[in-house]
């Protein structure tokens, strides 16, 4: 077995969902201007054997094979083949594993891997959910949403509501404390948003800015100002009394302590990570990077799918870069 | 000169003046919503670096207003859209957009001099024509007019509306001695045609009519209750819904007023008058130190009640504290409740010899006798007071309805007997021979009016189905329903079963109705003018059939019930429903098929069958979605999920509608039914709705396949009721009937955009149904509702 190792990477800032920098850009775009980062960071410019893309909704936007699109748009010959694969939140870590394991069988000697997803232009759930009826019958949980699995584990494992938010707000800070650092500047590459819109005199006006830093994370949010968002996703069984409408209280995941990146229903993300996988020995020296703390190369793992309720409980692969928890 | 409003403008931004300017814009015309220029900044102001100078400061006052209308309950608007309507602006540089529109309101604070100073300035920049006029309850209408130009003397009168100005149908119009008489017939009809109000004509004096003699009752209820050792529990529970007053009765009535107005209005009359009037109208000792104390009612959390700690507290005039509430029970109420009718009741309880006799009789006494004595200066007749009570104060009967109910002679001679002097205007009647104020005759009814009788008038737009049925007779009729001949080829099927539900009596009268009408008629309208529309089918008669395990009468009761709504639907003639109040369950299923919907502004419709356990059973679902379909455009590839969704979600979460045009954005409505803003009027417009559609040549619609969203339909909406059971929102049984109702919507299991016959999906209703109703906790939750009036979420 051959070695595999990373020589570079590069990733987009993150972006909130919806109304966030990244809502209008498209996603096969800030995919394609991380690639071609990528390739420059990594000093190569020769053949690539394959483009291997994450992406959780891979329909509309991210429809038609994006990571083929990404290519072309990277400038990438078309003679680059490109394939788009889906385990949802860990899509873009599966990526880098298969692109891995690709070199280490021998059968690739440079592949781009990475995630990429715009949730605002493709929704969780995509555009059109067409679930097949003996499965929502007979095991609905292969739907369930991510809210609820979590709700699912923070029950089995005792969880409770302070511990989430005090975590949130661990996370937080630690994410806002290496943001004011620089610590994410070397491996971000800004993204130029141009912002089209028609002004109130019906006039159609652009206006661009470079996206630079996640957004996000919320600077100097403490355990106070969390316990007052409302739950999401769990509430006491029916109370008294009929209420219509749902009354989300007395719940316990909320928006504020959900896994900081990998969207929380609508704390949701853009965002594009593709690493640059080579084969240790057509490597150069890139053990100085700090994206490339893996001196030791890349070591395989075992994915496995925990009961389908709890997701968030799978032992991935074990990789020495984790910057997302899905 | 023809006037017309197509803009207004509101002076004063307070609860009446922005209740005001959110009617205005429920019926559609832009309002301008003028306040004072603040004099300081406040805290968050500061902190923005805004100025005195800014807009935005300047304005505050009433885009504040306009902001709170969102939050207000009982929902000012009828529709928050309506909001947009309403544009927020100030006294001093707005002043020159007055020229613009044409009514102005004003509606600030109760200072004759402020007024006529702001009187001037509109005074110097309102263009000729343009109506103006207050608010106020108590100021002189000619007193604010005074010094004014001849073109503002002639458009200026009084419009009272009543708090809340949505919701009560009280408009007092005053005018003034320079008001021209084209104008006042103007705005009266205005009042009624666009505002949806009953419009009174007062005269020019304290309080005009329902707010003097309301508050007289109110004042005379407070003194024989001190005098006479009665508790504020025992007197509300008498003067409420007993003698066909609201529920607030007296004491809750006040506490929802609010003691500082109630004392502000008092305190006018008690200005303008002398004497033994005067003396009434001084409020009790106890009450001013209420005031003092700040227990203004509801505004304040308490007042004559307090609630604590769930139990409803009454205050003790004599020490000011807080016990628990009482209640007054003697023998006459049973003996009243046996009666029917009102004025039966009435005649029992107020010659009653016990404690709610006692008082009733001596509440009343001085009230009629106050009324008859005020007739002709407060206002032109008995029919004008007897209206400002039942439309100001939700009086069932007038003042002179309840003297004719318990006998003009009888009660004369008590009050004789008492050592009071007989009205004048009493004892004209009297002596004239005759026995009451109103009298009916060929159906038509006449009142007395100082000489001789003269005919309540009638506006053609107002049908009153009791005296009409009195004077034309009905057509058929059964326990359920009569139809009625309403003239010009139109008929009407008038609901009267109990709470107008829908039994095998009703299915059958609609039968007969379409078969009739197809016939002998153009036209048919479904209405009736009960307490509510219909509130949905006979839930008695279901449960004991289901307890009965009867699934052969079930399933023929709903077969029934399904044929008879196809019946309205796939009629040769048109049929328009007219729903008003509540129109639930059944009474939604009656008026979806219909070729239009005539509705009335305050119409509370929809589907809320999952509250008792079920699913509709009448075409319900079906007529929603296809209700939804309609709306898209032809030939076009729309995807069918979302609207299968949104009908799910309308019929799971028993979502009722608010106002008509709510039911309008929850696509009960569509873009042509109709909503009539004043509910008098409701049939009449139903009537023209029905007679248009036949002249424009009306046919019935053809049967249409429909497409459903098939099995992965299904499992989508299933899903979605998974979610929420995971949220713990609904229960296990909710999740039950979800999967049911899921089943239906989507057609069951076929390929997603099958289209399918009408039938097919009525039968999966009626199989869902019928499966339901033989669960138990359906039946626990269809009785709970029976027997409490309130959904069972087990």
């Amino acid at each position: 077995m051959r070695e595999a190792v990373i020589v570079a990477g590069a990733r987009t800032p993150v972006g909130k969902a919806k109304k966030g920098s990244l809502a209008t850009v498209r996603p096969d775009d800030f995919g394609a201007l991380v690639v071609r980062e990528a390739m420059n960071r990594a000093g190569y410019d020769g053949p690539i054997d394959d483009l291997i893309m994450g992406c959780a909704m891979p329909e509309a936007e991210q429809g038609m094979n994006i990571a083929r699109n990404i290519g072309a748009l990277a400038g990438l010959p078309d003679t680059t083949p490109a394939v788009t694969i889906n385990r949802f939140c860990s899509s873009g870590l599966q990526s880098i594993a298969y692109a891995a394991e690709r070199i280490m069988v021998g059968s690739a000697e440079a592949i781009i891997a990475g995630g990429v997803e715009s949730m605002s232009m493709v929704p969780m759930m995509g555009n059109v959910l067409r679930p097949n009826a003996k499965l929502a019958e007979t095991a609905p949980q292969y739907y369930m949403s991510m809210g609820h699995t979590a709700e699912q584990v923070a029950t089995q494992y005792g969880v409770s509501r302070a511990d989430q938010d005090a975590f949130a707000v661990r996370s937080h800070e630690k994410a806002a404390a290496a943001i004011e650092k620089g610590h994410f500047v070397e491996e971000i590459v800004p993204v130029e948003v141009t912002k089209r819109f028609v002004d109130e005199n019906n006039k159609y006006q652009e206006k661009s800015f470079m996206f630079e830093m996640d957004e996000g994370v919320r600077h100097g949010t403490t355990v106070q100002t969390l316990d007052k968002l409302r739950a999401a996703f769990f509430c006491t069984r029916h109370r008294n009394g009929w209420e219509l409408f749902p009354n989300i209280r007395r719940c316990r995941r909320t928006f504020g302590n959900g896994p900081r990146k990998s969207g929380i229903f609508r704390i949701e993300t853009d965002c594009e990570i593709p690493f640059l996988c080579n084969r240790r020995c057509t490597a150069g020296s890139h053990g100085d990077r700090p994206s490339c703390r893996d001196s030791k190369g890349f070591e395989t793992g075992r994915t496995i799918h925990r009961r389908y309720r709890c997701m968030g409980i799978k032992r991935s692969i074990r990789f020495p870069i984790t910057w997302c928890n899905p | 000169m023809a006037y017309q409003i197509k803009k207004a403008a509101v002076l004063g931004s307070g609860v009446m003046g922005s209740g005001i300017a959110a009617h205005l814009a429920n019926i559609g015309i832009p309002v301008l919503l003028l306040d004072i220029v603040p004099r300081e900044l406040t805290e968050a102001e500061q902190g923005k670096g805004l100025s005195l100078e800014d807009k935005a400061v300047r304005n505050r006052i009433a885009s504040t207003s306009i902001q709170k209308l969102l939050k207000q309950k009982p929902a000012p608007l009828t529709a928050k859209k309506n909001l947009q309507l309403i544009t927020p602006g100030n006294l001093e540089d707005d002043l020159e957009k007055l020229k613009d529109v044409d009514w102005i309101i004003e509606v600030i604070v109760e200072n004759l001099d402020v007024k006529k100073s702001l009187y001037e300035k509109i005074d110097a920049v309102r263009k000729p024509g343009t109506i103006i006029t207050s608010n106020t309850s108590g100021i002189s209408i000619n007193a604010m007019a005074e010094g004014r130009s001849e073109d503002f003397g002639k458009h200026f009168l009084g419009t009272h509306f009543f708090n809340p100005p949505r919701y009560l149908k009280l408009l007092e119009v005053i005018p003034a001695n320079t008001t021209a008489p084209e104008v006042v017939e103007f705005m009266t009809k205005f009042g009624e045609d666009r505002l949806g109000k009953g419009v009174v004509i007062a005269k020019d004096t304290p309080n005009f009519i329902a707010n003097r003699i309301g508050t007289y009752g109110l004042l005379v209820t407070l003194r024989e209750m001190q005098s006479r050792g009665y508790s504020i529990g025992e007197v509300d529970s008498v003067t409420g819904p007993l003698i066909g007053r609201p529920k607030s009765a007296t004491f809750r009535t006040l506490d929802v007023v609010g003691l500082d107005t109630f004392m502000h209005v008092a305190k006018n009359v008690y200005d303008q008058t002398s004497g033994d009037e005067q003396k009434v109208f001084e409020a009790p000792e106890f009450m001013k130190k209420m005031v003092e104390n700040g227990w203004l009612g509801a505004k304040s959390g308490q007042g004559f009640f307090l609630k604590k700690d769930k139990e409803i507290q009454e205050l003790d005039p004599e020490t000011l504290e807080y016990r628990p509430a009482g209640k007054l029970k003697t023998p006459s109420q049973e003996m009243a409740k046996q009666q029917k009718g009102l004025s039966s009741k009435m005649k029992t309880l107020v010659y009653a010899e016990d404690r709610t006799g006692e008082l009733l009789w001596s509440i009343l006494s001085p009230t009629l006798r106050y009324s008859a004595e005020l007739n002709g200066e407060i206002a032109d007749d008995i029919v004008a007071i007897d209206n400002a009570m039942k439309w100001g104060f939700g009086w069932q009967q007038g003042p002179f309805e309840t003297w004719d109910a318990i006998g003009v002679q009888k009660s004369v001679e008590k009050m004789k007997q008492e050592g009071h002097d007989t009205p004048a205007f009493v004892q004209r009647l009297l002596d004239s021979g005759n026995e009451s104020f109103y009298k009916e005759e060929n159906g038509d009814l006449y009142f007395f009016d100082g000489t001789d009788y003269k005919p309540v008038p009638v506006n053609e737009k107002v049908i009153d189905l009791k005296r009409y049925k009195k004077k034309h007779g009905v057509i058929k009729s059964n326990s359920g329903a009569s139809l009625i001949d309403l003239g010009d080829g139109i008929a009407l099927l008038e609901f009267h079963s109990r709470s107008n539900a829908i039994g095998l009596d009703i299915m059958q009268m609609i039968n007969f109705a379409v078969d009739e009408v197809e016939k002998n008629f153009k036209g048919l309208v479904i209405g009736n003018q009960g307490k509510n529309f219909c509130v949905g089918a006979n839930l008695g008669m279901i449960l004991m059939e289901a307890q009965d395990d009867n699934i052969f009468e079930l399933d023929f009761t709903i077969k029934t019930f399904q044929n008879a709504m196809m019946k309205i639907k796939y009629s040769s003639k048109p049929v328009v429903a007219a729903p008003f109040g509540m129109s639930l369950g059944g009474g939604a299923e009656v008026a979806l098929p219909a070729a239009h919907i005539q509705a009335s502004m305050e119409t509370y419709m929809g589907l809320v069958e999952a509250g008792v356990g079920l699913i509709p059973g009448g075409g319900g679902n079906k007529e929603l979605y296809i209700k939804h379909l309609k709306g898209l455009p032809n030939g076009i590839n729309v995807d069918l999920q979302n609207i299968a969704s949104n009908v799910f979600e309308s019929i799971a979460m028993a979502k009722v509608s608010t106002s008509a045009e709510e039911a309008r954005e929850n696509n009960f409505l569509n873009f042509v039914d109709g909503i009539s803003v004043n509910s008098d009027h409701l049939i009449y417009d139903a009537k023209q709705a029905a007679l248009a559609l036949y002249e424009n040549g009306y046919q019935a619609p053809l049967r249409e396949k429909i497409p459903v969203t098939g099995e992965p339909g299904y499992a989508t909406l299933l899903l979605g009721a998974e979610g929420m059971f995971s949220s713990g929102y609904i229960s296990e049984y909710d999740l039950k009937l979800a999967k049911k109702l899921a089943f239906v919507l989507s057609g069951g299991k076929l390929p997603y955009g099958t289209k399918v016959d009408e039938q097919y999906l009525l039968d999966l209703e009626r199989e869902a149904f019928l499966s339901l109703v033989a669960e138990p906790k359906t039946q626990q939750r269809m009785q709970h509702m029976l027997v409490k009036g309130k959904p069972l979420r087990n």
